[in-house]
């Protein structure tokens, strides 16, 4: 399915420079010192009022949920949605300082993820699973969830979840390939 | 005679002796040929000694006069894509941390006022540089592109993400080329130790 994905069509591709001093500004403010800006920020370039909100409702601060938790739900969300682009960035940019081992990585490409991951951990995954195919949680999994985290993790936990579905539908309808140094989540399974 | 040291300083041209003299009329028809393809008939000036030395060897000259066509041309859809300013400033930048003034002073009289470079401004590219407080902050994103080309024969990672926000892929690759480019003709002016063109620009005074 991820495969046919990627030959998708492109419905809009990144915006090529020279930008508005706007959107400069926030490609600069959304990408580490002396990077140039990813695609994904480049197709929202040709909405300056969407790029700006977009950088304002960033989620990648220190927030609620552990670094490494936060990571791991990205991850999911976007091996759920067919996002490989967007999981190969978290991958390589995230990966290390959430402490995730290659066996964390690929836990976030299989369909039940278990070892190495914590109970809290796979409680979590599984809630980011239901809320993508249905926008809602089964009742066993709000009960268990309601038990093991917090309201204001809750609402961390939804937020991020929304955040990269919307993410994933950019990159994948803009059909962007894989950022240069790369790898693809399938590598993480071999 | 000049001391062992003299003649190895390459600062030891002589601006009166030129190493290969340019040619003068009447040209040979190969030459000709190759002078006035570049050079238009019905112009006052009479060819750039820098091209009547080229056209000693009219085989170089076609592919060289064409790749200079192509680089200072303003038709963008033929010719490169890059704008005026940004292509002076690389070159007055190049030439002048070259050493060549030969080549600085012909594109700052031919080009200058064009592409709005000001004394000051001309003063800093041969003297100064980006930290200078005539330069605009687009200004000096291209005088760093120069500066790490000559200085490390690559772009820092800052320099090359400021470029990619004015300049798409197809741009970006045509500057580095244009810096590369006038390396090449700064080398072959000093090297061939060309006279300067009477009506071209000279290297501001250092002022102290």
């Amino acid at each position: 399915v991820l495969k046919e994905k990627q030959k998708m069509t492109s419905v809009i591709d990144p915006r090529e420079p020279p930008y508005s001093a706007g959107v400069a500004d926030d490609l600069i403010g959304l990408m580490p010192p002396a990077m140039p800006p990813i695609a994904l920020f480049r197709v929202l370039a040709h909405n300056p009022r969407v790029l700006s909100r977009f950088r304002a409702g960033r989620l990648l601060d220190a927030g609620t949920l552990p670094v490494r938790e936060r990571e791991l739900l990205i991850l999911r969300v976007c091996r759920r949605c067919g996002c490989e682009y967007e999981w190969a960035i978290h991958a390589a940019v995230f990966g290390d300082a959430a402490g995730l081992t290659e066996a964390d990585l690929l836990a976030t490409t299989q369909p039940a993820a278990a070892d190495p991951l914590s109970r809290r951990e796979r409680l979590m995954l599984a809630a980011a699973d239901e809320l993508v195919a249905d926008r809602t949680l089964t009742a066993v999994t709000a009960m268990t969830v309601k038990q093991v985290l917090s309201p204001a993790e809750i609402v961390e936990l939804i937020a991020v979840v929304g955040r990269y579905i919307w993410v994933s539908m950019i990159a994948n309808t803009a059909a962007l390939p894989l950022e240069t140094g790369m790898r693809t989540c399938s590598a993480s399974m071999n | 005679m000049l001391g062992i040291d003299e003649l190895n300083r390459p600062s030891a041209a002589r601006p009166d002796s030129p190493r290969i003299p340019p040619l003068g009329p009447p040209y040979a028809p190969e030459a000709a040929a190759a002078l006035f393809d570049i050079h238009p008939r019905e112009s006052l000036r009479k060819p750039l000694k820098l091209f009547r030395i080229m056209v000693r060897n009219p085989k170089l000259c076609d592919p060289m006069f064409a790749f200079g066509r192509f680089m200072l041309g303003r038709n963008t859809t033929t010719a490169a894509s890059y704008d005026q300013r940004t292509r002076e400033l690389i070159i007055g930048r190049v030439t002048a941390r070259c050493g060549c003034e030969y080549e600085w002073g012909v594109h700052l009289a031919a080009y200058g006022e064009q592409a709005g470079i000001t004394p000051a401004q001309a003063y800093s590219l041969v003297h100064g540089g980006g930290a200078d407080a005539c330069w605009t902050d687009e200004d000096r994103v291209t005088l760093r592109l120069v500066d790490d080309l000559h200085d490390h024969g690559s772009v820092s990672d800052a320099t090359w993400a400021a470029l990619c926000l004015r300049f798409p892929d197809t741009t970006l690759i045509e500057l580095l080329v244009l810096v590369g480019w006038y390396h090449a003709i700064a080398y072959l002016a000093n090297g061939a130790r060309v006279e300067l063109e009477q009506w071209a620009h000279r290297f501001p005074t250092k002022q102290s």
